[in-house]
C-alpha cells in the first residue's frame, strides 16, 4: 500500500488520540477501582472498631 | 472542598474538544504550503504542528513540574514535592510518549526515514521520555521508602538538565529536526493563521495537561492510602 502524506498526517493523530484516550480511560478505571477498595477496608475498619465496643 | 474528579474530567472534556477544534481548523483554514518547497507528498503532513508541537511544549511543563517536585522533595523531604514528582513523571511519560510516536511518522514522509541518529533534538527528547519511563517503572516497582525518593529525585533532576539541551538542540546541532519557526525572523515565523492555531491548540492542551495532572494526583493519593491500610492490616491494627 502506498502511502500519501495525508494518510501518515491522520495515522499520527489517531495515534496521540488514542494515547490521551487510553490514558484518561486508565486513570479513570484505576480511580474507580482503588475507590471501591478504599471504602470496603474502610466499612471494614469501622466494624470491627464497632465489635471491639 | 470541590469535588475534584468533575474538575478534572471537565478540563479533560474541554482540552480535548478544542484540541480537536484546533485540528480541524488545522484542515479547512490555515493555508497549505507550497508543494514544491517540499519532498513529495508531504506537504500536508506539515499539519501535524499543532498536536505535535504542543505535546512537545506540555511535555517540557511536566519535566519542570518533575524537576519542582525533584528539588522540594531532595531539600526538604516535602510530600508535596513528592506529589509533584510522580505526576511530573507520569505526565513527562505520557506526553513524551505522543511526541516521539507522532513525530517519526511525519518524519517518515518529511525526510524519507522515521529517525534519525545523528539529530541532537529527537535523540535528546527520546533520552527525556526514557528518564520519564524509567521513574515511573521504577516508582510501580520499588518499596516507597524515604531512599528510594531520594535516589529517584536525584535522577529526576537530571533528567530536566536535558530540557534546556534538547529545547536549543535545533540552533546548536541540527541535521533533521525543524529549526525554532515561531520566533519572527530572516529565515522563520510562521503565518498568522498558523500561529492562531498553535497558541489555540497549545492553550488547549493546558486545559488537558492540568485536568489529567489533577485526576492522575488523586490516583497517586488514594493508591499511597490504600498501601498505608495495607500496612496496617499486615500489622495487625484496626
Amino acid at each position: 500500500m502506498k502511502l500519501t502524506g495525508l494518510t501518515e498526517l491522520a495515522f499520527a493523530y489517531v495515534i496521540m488520540i488514542g494515547i490521551i484516550g487510553g490514558y484518561v480511560w486508565n486513570l479513570f478505571s484505576k480511580l474507580t477501582d482503588v475507590e471501591s477498595r478504599i471504602s470496603a477496608v474502610e466499612k471494614n475498619f469501622s466494624k470491627n472498631k464497632y465489635e471491639d465496643e | 472542598m470541590p469535588d475534584y474528579k468533575t474538575v478534572s474530567l471537565t478540563l479533560i472534556l474541554l482540552g480535548l474538544f478544542g484540541a480537536s477544534i484546533s485540528i480541524l481548523l488545522g484542515f479547512i483554514w490555515v493555508p497549505g504550503i507550497d508543494p514544491t518547497t517540499v519532498q513529495q507528498n508531504s506537504a500536508e503532513s506539515y499539519r501535524i504542528l499543532f498536536w505535535h508541537v504542543s505535546f512537545a511544549w506540555c511535555s517540557f511543563l511536566s519535566f519542570l513540574m518533575l524537576f519542582v517536585g525533584s528539588i522540594l522533595w531532595y531539600l526538604k523531604n516535602d510530600d508535596f514535592g513528592w506529589r509533584l514528582f510522580s505526576t511530573g513523571s507520569d505526565m513527562g511519560l505520557l506526553f513524551g510518549l505522543g511526541v516521539i510516536t507522532s513525530g517519526p511518522i511525519w518524519g517518515s514522509v518529511a525526510w524519507g526515514k522515521p529517525w534519525d541518529w545523528g539529530d541532537l533534538r529527537l535523540n535528546s527528547f527520546a533520552l527525556l521520555t526514557s528518564v520519564a519511563l524509567f521513574l515511573v517503572m521504577s516508582r510501580k516497582s520499588q518499596p516507597d521508602t524515604n531512599q528510594t525518593r531520594d535516589t529517584l529525585s536525584i535522577i529526576g533532576l537530571f533528567g530536566f538538565f536535558l530540557v534546556p539541551i534538547t529545547a536549543v538542540a535545533t540552533t546548536l546541532y541540527n541535521r533533521r529536526h525543524p529549526p525554532i519557526i515561531i520566533i519572527e525572523g530572516e529565515e522563520t515565523g510562521l503565518p498568522d493563521e498558523w500561529l492562531f492555531i498553535l497558541t489555540f491548540s497549545f492553550f488547549c492542551f493546558c486545559l488537558l495537561f492540568i485536568g489529567i495532572s489533577i485526576l492522575n494526583d488523586m490516583v497517586n493519593q488514594l493508591e499511597s492510602k490504600i498501601e498505608k491500610y495495607q500496612r496496617a492490616i499486615d500489622r495487625g491494627e484496626d
